[in-house]
């Protein structure tokens, strides 16, 4: 290694390290405060004299964590099984199939990437008050994968992309339908881009706090984020409780990243590597 | 088996013209090449009998059957695609096994007919691997499996070798062409390849810019061009071509370009100005008393010793080149001078207007 490549990989080793401790930080100060014992006043940068781990008993059971979790799962699961199948039809037909039009609806769809829910969210709240699902789940389903479906498609469309044209012709000469092809050859193929957007969008709809606080009146419905907000707003003085209840709510959106982590990276630079 | 016929079959992409009023018959169970330059529509003739594009007028027929709105999986089909389009998920079993089981054959039928196929293309310990981890080689005979396995009508083959090295891709050219002898099947092989192509098929269409420029067996491509593209482009070191001023004088034609000047018996009728064109295995270094057409003086340009032979580019006064062909042992340095003699019968004459040919003297 000579002095400018070892020089170069110094600094990219400490940039890597300092974005890292950016990323980090706020995360280990959570979890760091959330087993200050409970009452007490917690330091970022200091560690308990002892670890209070009953914080995350109190939490979960005093904060109706069980609930929420029960609303988000419900949420989060319909919304990753529809938003999925409906971005990989999606894709599969924009990125596969030449028809009139598809331009113009693919940017329609993008259209969804674009503008924030901050500024729709008014006449959102009429629309699905007129249908009669305010403090639905239905509600904060349909909305979360009208949204989820504008990257989903997106994402889909370059996965299917990404895989030779040929492959589509010999399945077609091979004698399998478009149906067929989509099952056995593309789902196949593009199958860690789905799986990379299983887990994005689960994220998404897992933490979404700002729907689900103006599409719901009850607790029954509330979902984990806006549920610790509630939460908070009962103990607004003792943050090691409030921060065992951030951890408790952030956990499962980190567990399936770890468990997934591998498929996600190789699904993410799939379009990376084919282009 | 059968025929593959094209019925003046245009194909524009948009204002592009890709194919041109293109006819042909391909025989039952012959092997027709597709060979020429990039954009010279072979491609996209195979496709089209594949269905993988939409005519935009005339007719393809396989057999009796007039195809162009005939799904490609109702055409009875297979094709090898250049860059083999193996399914990556399936082992080299499931790939082969793939088109029966979309086609609803019977499990068991489908098995005897993988392993059979296996068999003739020694690719038995290949079948429980995934495409990726096969060699090229071996991708391309699963690809060829594949195609087999489902014993079509009509094969067809896009470029299959142009991915394997250079010794691989001349084992395989035979291996094909062994193939095909066993199994007999209409097979339409595009390549850009003149030797693939010279190699290779019962007959070679020559194609460029959309059109069909030639059909015939390899022989009479290479000896009795029809025009000078096919000239050029059929031979390996290309055909020199010059243009040259013509005088008739009893019964003879005098051949002239400034001070080259070649006197040979006039067998056909010419116009003033034709285009001669020489191969390089029929210019050689001239001697007294050689029977050749000559001599033409030239300045040595460059000499390629080949092992076999010797090949030395020849620069003309006025700026016209020729290649000869010498033996291996010639020891010529380059910037010297040197005079070529050319086979009497062996000059390829062209019309400058039509660039057709007009015979040869």
């Amino acid at each position: 290694m000579n002095a400018t490549t070892r020089r170069q990989a110094i600094i990219n080793y400490a940039l890597l390290v300092f974005f890292c401790f950016i990323a980090l930080f706020p995360i280990f100060g959570v979890f760091i405060a959330s087993v200050y014992p409970s009452g007490s006043q917690p330091s970022s940068f200091k560690l308990p004299s002892h670890f209070a781990f009953h914080n995350f008993v109190t939490a979960w059971t005093q904060g109706d964590f069980s609930m929420y979790f029960r609303s988000s799962a419900i949420v989060a699961v319909s919304v990753v099984v529809l938003a999925t199948g409906l971005s990989v039809l999606g894709g599969y037909a924009f990125g596969t199939m030449r028809f009139r039009g598809s331009k113009v609806l693919f940017y329609t769809f993008i259209l969804g990437l674009i503008i924030p829910t901050e500024a729709t969210i008014v006449s959102l709240y009429y629309d699905i008050r007129s249908l009669n699902l305010i403090d639905t789940w239905t509600a904060l389903i349909l909305v979360e994968v009208s949204g989820a479906v504008a990257f989903g498609v997106f994402w889909m469309r370059a996965a299917f992309l990404s895989a030779p044209r040929s492959l589509l012709e010999a399945a077609r000469i091979d004698g399998a339908s478009t149906w067929q092809i989509m099952w056995r050859i593309m789902i196949p193929f593009g199958w860690p881009a789905i799986l990379t957007l299983m887990v994005l969008t689960f994220a998404d709809s897992w933490n979404e706090f700002f729907l689900a606080l103006v599409l719901t009146t009850s607790n029954q419905h509330l979902t984990a984020p806006a549920g610790l907000q509630v939460f908070s707003g009962k103990y607004v003085t003792n943050t090691p409780l409030i921060a065992a209840g951030a951890v408790i709510v952030a956990l499962p959106v980190v567990m399936v990243f770890l468990l997934l982590q591998r498929q996600f990276i190789r699904g993410v630079l799939t379009g990376a590597v084919k282009g | 088996m059968a025929t593959v016929e094209f019925r003046k079959v245009t194909k524009h992409f948009d204002e592009v013209s890709a194919l041109s009023e293109f006819s042909l018959d391909i025989h039952d169970g012959e092997f027709m090449v597709f060979v020429g330059p990039s954009g010279s529509g072979k491609t996209t003739a195979l496709r089209l009998v594949a269905g993988l594009e939409a005519i935009t007028s005339g007719e393809i027929l396989i057999g009796e059957r007039e195809v162009n709105r005939v799904a490609p999986r109702d055409r009875d089909i297979a094709m090898v695609f250049q860059d083999y389009a193996l399914y990556p998920q399936m082992t080299v079993e499931q790939n082969m096994a793939f088109g029966l089981k979309m086609r609803k054959t019977p499990k068991a039928e489908i098995a005897r007919r993988v392993q059979e196929t296996a068999a003739t293309l020694g690719i038995e310990e290949l079948l429980q691997r995934k495409p990726r981890a096969l060699s090229g080689g071996q991708r391309q005979r699963a690809a060829l499996g594949r195609a087999m396995v489902r014993q079509p009508e009509v094969f067809l083959m896009d470029e299959p070798l142009s991915n394997l090295d250079a010794k691989l891709r001349v084992q395989t050219r035979s291996e094909i062409k062994q193939l095909h002898k066993q199994v007999g099947n209409t097979t339409v092989y595009v390549t850009h390849d003149q030797v693939e192509a010279m190699t290779m098929g019962d007959r070679v269409a020559v194609m460029s810019e959309g059109v069909l420029a030639q059909v015939g067996d390899a022989r009479s491509v290479y000896e009795e061009p029809a025009n000078v593209f096919v000239a050029g482009f059929i031979g390996s070191p290309s055909m020199a071509f010059v243009t040259m001023n013509v005088t008739r004088a009893d019964g003879t034609a005098i051949l002239s370009r400034g001070e080259v000047r070649l006197e040979t018996a006039a067998r056909v009728l010419l116009p003033d100005e034709v285009i001669v064109g020489v191969r390089p295995e029929h210019a050689r270094i001239w001697h007294e008393g050689a029977d050749l057409v000559g001599p033409v003086n030239g300045t040595v340009e460059y000499v390629e010793m080949l092992g076999r032979e010797t090949l030395i580019g020849v620069g003309l006064p006025g700026g016209a080149r020729l290649v000869a062909q010498a033996a291996p042992d010639l020891l010529i340095d380059v910037g010297g001078s040197v005079a070529i003699g050319i086979e009497p019968g062996r000059m390829y004459l062209f019309d400058p207007a039509t660039e057709r040919s007009m015979g040869r003297l």
